[in-house]
């Protein structure tokens, strides 16, 4: 995934900072003025967010990860009350291998804390019943005093960690705020709601079924097969990428300078998708599109994709702008990229109408179209033809502007944006010293 | 595929004889509760429910072992619950509850039937083997249940209860993956333990789910009383549609095989077709050479990506015939070939092949190197397909054939080639 050094926030620091102390302040007060939980089911609970956390899917892809430490930390409100599903989720996140920044871990603990704290508030406050208060309760009072209530608690723990995490996104990696919020609402929304269902199950057996903290072995079960369906949306994501990875590889083979290029064009179209606020569905579209603007490549003869594109005669530059028909057609019949094919199949349209092969014009043209016709151009611009350097983004933006109908003005706007906020992509080692 | 047509016929027989006997059982010992009783009827009917659409909704995909979760975590949840809310008792026993289970079941079975969709016998008779032995264990030997008749109260703690429970929905799990393995092995010269011990694994973290998932509705109906039904089926239908994901991944690794072989064609560096008709040709020489299901499927994709290399040359090879070019340019597409493969991460099988298809056999004869038989069948199926060019006339074979020959122990398997004569129907060559 495309990281960029230059679009870190200032506002960062005081941002986690500012989580932290509210995190913190949450479980002091409640630590102070509520009931205070039993010690036991806290530290079994713990233990649970724990392992739940180090078993984490680590990303389904589009910057989320998963684990099942949101449902411990539901049941944890019915069980344990505010303080004990405040201090669930924030040491559960405490014990963190992978990650060596210790402001990202102590981020991670606050807001996990404050999703717990949050959510058993919410448990309390729509008459939810803790612990032994549930026993010997009818099936229409448990639904009213613990079922509902619950879900409710559910809902706003979701809520609440997804503007948590598209915040720190925002102002770390230069996401849109509104965008990333989409991104994880609906990339996980929908099963943390969902799966949140299995921590009612866990209060159920804990106390009307009078389990207890048997319960948490058994509850087990569903949780596994919550984990296995967790690992089959990463492994979706995953085979998607390997199938873009193996496709862009073969090309490789043929033109090995295309790989970097693809992968340029791909950073910064996801860029420009994000800047136009685009849906996640049709970022990931662009992304596949222009990852693969140059497929076609395969089919066209190296001896003229090796030659400058000065020295083409008018009908061997006619083969070679064949090459996006041509890629277009080579990806059918993989599923997940046919909304990509269209963005290869029109990447030399103009915007006004004039342009190849159908001559389409303005919004007529896929949007992943007219984003990977600019993010092409941009390419080309990277180098300052006059001193061989690499060119300032004032030079690209210019060039971008010099011919009016070629492109979508919307899409050079957002491009021209996003460059000043991402800064160029990165041209590797390898290409600069050659 | 004479061993699926028999072993049908058994599993419907004992199934269709499960069924009636449960039901004239339930009716003659009088352990089907009275009409008038709405609730327990109600309850009854909301497990039958779940039963019908856990077959309808069962997961089914190629490689693997068919599966209901739902329909038997609904049925052990009706094996398993003998009391409601407020201290209300289930007034029947094993014979009724056999008799629902089996109905549903054929039910959904036959429903599934009508409408068209792939549906195993021998899957659905054993599971109601399973439901079979769990209720006898815990009805009549752990309960000792009269018909028609409230289960005695259970006295034990909570969980030791489940910890029981647990342990007979296993045990049915398990008998459940016998019966399918001795089905299997009836019809087909198959090792028995080796079946079981297959069917067990691959099918063990589902079983457990399904298990768990039908002592905690038993478990729950005590509070809840039937609203634990859906409630606590609700992380299996989730999981069903992660189901749908697993299967869609299989589909997109197999669009992409299926793309990567046309990549040389559309290029206009093989003949059209040229990768299909290796492919279909080698997986019957696998046949043939008695290969695996999976070796043949490993074979299939191998042979569809033998030329992906081929996209890095610069100028093509006439027609595209690997076999007319210098070694030396064979190793280095074949090389490429591998490279490409090896980046999808899931087809290190299939890269393995397309390691060593170039190899002369005369290394396996005279060093002693270990080259794959699948690797061999494309060498030489990928080297009959140059060499015809596509034709299928009788002179155009017996050419290809005979340049074959002239490779025979030293370029090629001698073991292949035979089962390639008898594949495209030509007999043992005179010449």
């Amino acid at each position: 995934m495309a990281t960029s050094t230059t679009v870190r926030s200032r506002w960062l620091p005081a941002y986690l900072g500012a989580v932290l102390c509210l995190s913190v302040a949450i479980g002091t007060l409640a630590w102070l003025w509520l009931p205070r939980p039993e010690l036991g089911p806290v530290l079994l609970l713990c233990l649970m967010g724990i392992v739940s956390f180090q078993i984490r899917e680590l990303d389904v892809g589009l910057r989320i990860g998963f684990s099942f430490l949101s449902i411990i930390l539901v049941a944890s409100a019915a069980i344990s009350g505010v303080f004990g599903a405040w201090f669930v989720g924030f040491v559960s996140m405490l014990v963190d291998r992978n990650q060596r920044r210790w402001s990202a871990t102590m981020f991670n603990a606050a807001m996990s804390g404050a999703v717990g704290a949050v959510s058993a508030l919410t448990y309390a406050l729509l008459g939810g019943v803790e612990g032994d208060g549930m026993l010997g309760m009818g099936t229409s009072e448990l639904a009213t005093s613990v079922g509902l209530p619950l879900l409710a608690a559910d809902v706003v723990a979701c809520l609440v960690n997804a503007v948590l995490l598209s915040g720190v996104i925002h102002l770390d990696q230069g996401v849109p705020f509104g965008v990333q919020l989409r991104r994880v609402l609906t990339g996980s929304g929908v099963a943390y709601i969902g799966y949140g269902v299995i921590g009612l199950l866990f209060v159920i057996l804990w106390f009307p079924a009078g389990l207890g903290a048997f319960s948490a072995l058994l509850v087990m079960a569903p949780l596994l097969a919550a984990r296995w369906a967790f690992i089959q949306y990463g492994e979706e994501m995953r085979s998607h990428e390997r199938t873009i990875d193996t496709l862009v590889t073969a090309l490789g083979t043929k033109e090995p300078a295309a790989v970097d290029r693809s992968h340029r064009a791909a950073a910064l179209a996801e860029w420009v998708a994000e800047e136009l606020g685009l849906p996640p569905g049709q970022i990931g579209t662009v992304r596949y599109a222009a990852t693969l603007h140059e497929i076609g490549h395969l089919g066209v003869a190296t001896r003229l994709l090796r030659r400058s594109p000065d020295s083409l005669s008018p009908a061997e530059r006619r083969v070679l702008d064949r090459h996006c028909v041509m890629g277009a057609r080579m990806i059918e019949g993989i599923d997940f990229l046919e909304d990509a094919r269209s963005g290869i199949r029109h990447q030399h349209e103009r915007f006004d109408g004039t342009g190849r092969p159908d001559g389409i014009a303005g919004h007529d043209i896929p949007v992943a179209a007219r984003i990977v016709a600019v993010t092409a151009a941009v390419e080309t611009a990277l180098v300052d033809p006059a001193t061989g350097r690499p060119a300032a983004v004032v030079d690209v933006a210019r060039r971008l502007q010099l011919d009016p109908g070629r492109f979508d003005p919307e899409v050079v706007a957002a491009t021209i944006v996003a460059l000043d906020k991402h800064g160029l992509p990165a041209r590797t080692a390898s290409e600069v010293s050659s | 595929m004479t061993g699926t047509l028999r072993r049908e016929p058994v599993a419907a027989v004992l199934g269709v004889l499960g069924l009636v006997v449960s039901l004239v059982v339930a009716i003659s010992s009088g352990d089907a509760p009275p009409l008038r009783d709405e609730a327990t009827l109600g309850v009854v009917a909301a497990f039958s429910l779940a039963i019908v659409l856990g077959e309808w909704f069962h997961l089914a995909a190629p490689g693997f072992r068919g599966a209901a979760p739902i329909a038997m975590a609904a049925a052990f949840g009706l094996v398993l619950t003998t009391e409601m809310p407020a201290g209300v008792q289930l007034p029947y026993g094993a014979a009724f509850v056999l008799a629902v289970t089996a109905t549903s079941m054929a039910l959904g079975t036959t429903v599934r039937v009508v409408a068209g969709r792939e549906t195993s016998i021998v899957e659905t008779t054993g599971r109601f083997v399973a439901i079979l032995v769990a209720t006898l264990v815990y009805r009549v030997a752990v309960l000792g249940q009269d018909p028609g008749t409230p289960a005695p109260e259970a006295t034990t703690v909570p969980w030791q209860h489940a910890l029981l429970l647990l342990g007979i929905c296993m045990l049915a799990l398990v008998v459940d993956a016998l019966f399918t393995s001795v089905m299997r092995a009836l019809s087909a010269a198959v090792n028995l333990r080796r079946t079981f011990v297959e069917e067990f694994r691959s099918s063990f973290a589902l079983s457990m789910a399904v298990a768990v998932t039908g002592v905690l509705i038993a478990l729950a109906a005590l509070p809840l009383g039937v609203v634990a039904l859906p409630l606590f089926l609700m992380p299996l239908v989730l999981t069903l549609f992660a189901f749908r994901r697993y299967v869609s991944i299989r589909a997109t690794y197999l669009q992409s095989i299926r793309t990567l072989s046309r990549l040389t064609d559309a290029a206009g560096y093989t003949p059209a077709g040229h990768s299909e008709r290796v492919a279909a040709l080698s997986v019957k020489v696998g046949r043939e050479l008695g290969l695996s299901e999976r070796e043949l499927l490993d074979l299939e994709y191998a042979a569809l990506l033998h030329d992906i290399g081929q996209v890095a040359l610069v100028e093509p090879i006439p027609g595209g015939a690997t076999v007319l070019a210098a070694p030396a340019d064979q190793r280095r597409i074949e090389a490429d070939t591998v490279a490409i493969v090896r980046e999808t991460g899931v087809f290190e099988g299939v890269a393995h092949i397309l390691e060593h298809q170039t190899t002369p056999y005369r290394q396996v004869r005279e060093l002693g190197e270990e080259i794959p038989l699948t690797s061999r069948i494309v060498k030489v199926v990928n080297a009959y397909e140059d060499l015809t060019a596509g034709a299928r006339s009788v002179r155009a074979r017996d050419a290809a054939v005979e340049r074959i020959y002239l490779g025979l122990g030293y370029e090629y398997d001698p073991r292949v080639v035979d089962a390639l004569l008898k594949s495209i129907g030509s007999g043992p060559h005179t010449g």
